[in-house]
């Protein structure tokens, strides 16, 4: 049936069996980042401010606020990581200030005891966290070196942050997590790599 | 000039040759796949032709590699689930250096009945595998409801019986899954399996509406044993993460080796999310490719339900 092998034919397993393990398949649905839109390196760039404001204070409920701010997010790091490609330190720093300022409010929105929506909402966010964590990594070693550190230290924050949400969310929650929990931190640490080796 | 001016004008008259899809989801490369005809009709040969390149410059993608011995693996299924094809290529012919400089790969199919296809293609760039799906219409679909899945465990195909078990006994989403195929012929245990495409088995599935496509092979003890390896996640994540990526690097253009002879094949898999999922299972009994379709209800995962895997695997390189 199945026969022995030296500890050393570890190493002959092909990728792709671990990848179908569930441990590299796990973002295959991801939607990806939007196109930035406006970005801050353009003078009419307040005007999504106002936009996103306006859309916020509109917001009936919590979830809907909820659902914008994880929306905004996404834009914020489309417009953090379009200004690192174009090596605009200044105005990436501006697009991660904002996305940390809608993340806040996110996580005031998640906030609060556990109710199903409440554990629901947490793990939207949850999500969210390892999402972000993995797209950043995926197109990190692409970018130019410098401004890209902007990048490495956010995708550490959000590491930071995803821990300490993960503690609150239920242990279903947990369990449904643990596979993009390990591709992010394979992707992170592939990004790591390949950027050490590459000009 | 002229020329130029007139091939333009040749080329506004013209209508295309064939239709261009764009792969979802996006990301960092770019996916097309061109049908010629641009209507493709059941059981007519259509040529698929498959470009990749970088999102951000349009540049073909440089330094595809070959996993499983081929660049790009294929998989098209009728969204019904009455048709299924794992195809390449480099099933027609030879990956040429001109084709892997345009990042073009192109392979002549014949879908077999009119309906909603899904094809799902698969790469691998720089170490990392990518999947990326298109949906095409093939004449006029029928608009009746597909037949309701088959949950049963016993196939047979082409004389040989594969019964499906699992473990944990009931399929869970978010939670690790060992399917065993058993594989008998004429009441005997199938003990001549071959590998296909450097595994002994392909696994892939879909759930019935189409989404969370998965592709999984034979879950061998060298993984067990690897993976139990691998520090607590919540103790030493950056050093799990370090030994993940150690792992892949090392994995990467190693040879193939049989390890299952049969009769039983185990893969490992975790589904993302509850729903009925139809598994095609791809192995090669006596060197002959057969296709295995099973139907399969996941369940969502509640706390305190059954996790534990009794797996047919040794993590220390004994047989089961």
């Amino acid at each position: 049936m199945i026969r022995r092998h030296a500890p050393w034919l570890l190493a002959l397993l092909p990728l792709t069996a671990l990848a179908g393990h569930g441990l590299l398949n796990s973002f295959n649905d991801l939607q990806w980042l939007p196109a930035p839109g406006r970005t801050p390196d353009q003078w009419h760039y307040w005007l999504d401010g106002w936009r996103e404001e306006g859309a916020l204070g509109w917001a009936d409920s919590d979830s809907a606020r909820l659902r914008l701010c994880l929306d905004f997010m996404r834009e914020k790091l489309a417009e953090a990581q379009t200004m690192v490609g174009k090596s605009d330190s200044q105005a990436a720093a501006i697009a991660i200030t904002n996305y940390r300022a809608y993340l806040d409010r996110a996580q005031s929105l998640v906030a609060g005891p556990s109710t199903p929506s409440a554990n629901a909402a947490r793990l939207g966010l949850a999500r969210a966290l390892l999402e972000h964590q993995y797209m950043l990594s995926v197109d990190y070693v692409d970018l130019p070196r410098a401004p890209r550190a902007l990048l490495a230290e956010l995708i550490d924050e959000l590491g930071l942050r995803y821990s300490a949400l993960r503690k609150q969310l239920a242990p279903a929650a947990v369990q449904a997590l643990f596979f993009q929990e390990e591709e992010v931190r394979w992707s992170w640490e592939m990004g790591r790599r390949a950027a050490a080796t590459t000009p | 000039m002229l020329a130029a001016l007139l091939v333009q004008g040749c080329d506004k008259a013209a209508p295309p040759a064939a239709t261009v899809l764009e792969a979802q989801p996006g990301g960092p490369y770019r996916m097309t796949l061109a049908l010629d005809p641009r209507q493709p009709k059941a059981g007519a040969e259509t040529r698929l032709t498959w470009h990749l390149s970088h999102t951000a410059s349009g540049a073909p993608l440089e330094n595809l590699q070959v996993l499983h011995e081929r660049v790009v693996h294929n998989f098209i299924v009728n969204l019904d689930f009455t048709s299924f094809a794992h195809i390449h290529h480099e099933d027609f012919r030879a990956v040429t250096a001109d084709d892997l400089k345009h990042a073009s790969l192109s392979l002549p199919y014949r879908f077999p009945s009119a309906g909603h296809y899904r094809v799902v293609s698969e790469f691998t760039h720089r170490k990392r595998s990518w999947i990326k799906h298109f949906d095409v219409v093939v004449g006029t679909p029928a608009t009746r409801a597909a037949p309701p899945a088959d949950l049963t465990r016993t196939r047979v195909v082409a004389g040989i019986t594969a019964q499906l078990t699992m473990s944990p006994p009931l399929a869970l989403a978010g939670v690790e899954t060992e399917l065993v195929l058993t594989l008998s012929r004429a009441g005997q245990p199938v003990t001549d399996l071959a590998l296909v495409l450097g595994s002994e088995i392909h696994v892939a599935l879909w759930r019935e509406d189409g989404q969370h496509f998965g592709h999984t092979h034979s879950y061998t003890p060298h993984m067990a044993t690897m993976l139990g390896a691998l520090p607590d996640p919540n103790k030493d994540p950056a050093r799990r993460g370090q030994m993940l990526a150690d792992m892949m690097v090392m994995m990467m253009n190693m040879p193939s080796e049989l390890v299952f002879h049969g009769p039983q094949i185990p893969a490992h898999y975790v589904f993302p999310a509850p729903g009925i999922y139809h598994l095609f299972f791809q192995c090669a009994p006596g060197g002959t490719p057969q296709v295995f379709h099973f139907a399969l209800a996941v369940q969502a995962y509640r706390d305190g339900m059954q996790t534990r895997i009794a797996s047919i695997v040794s993590n220390d390189s004994a047989g089961p």
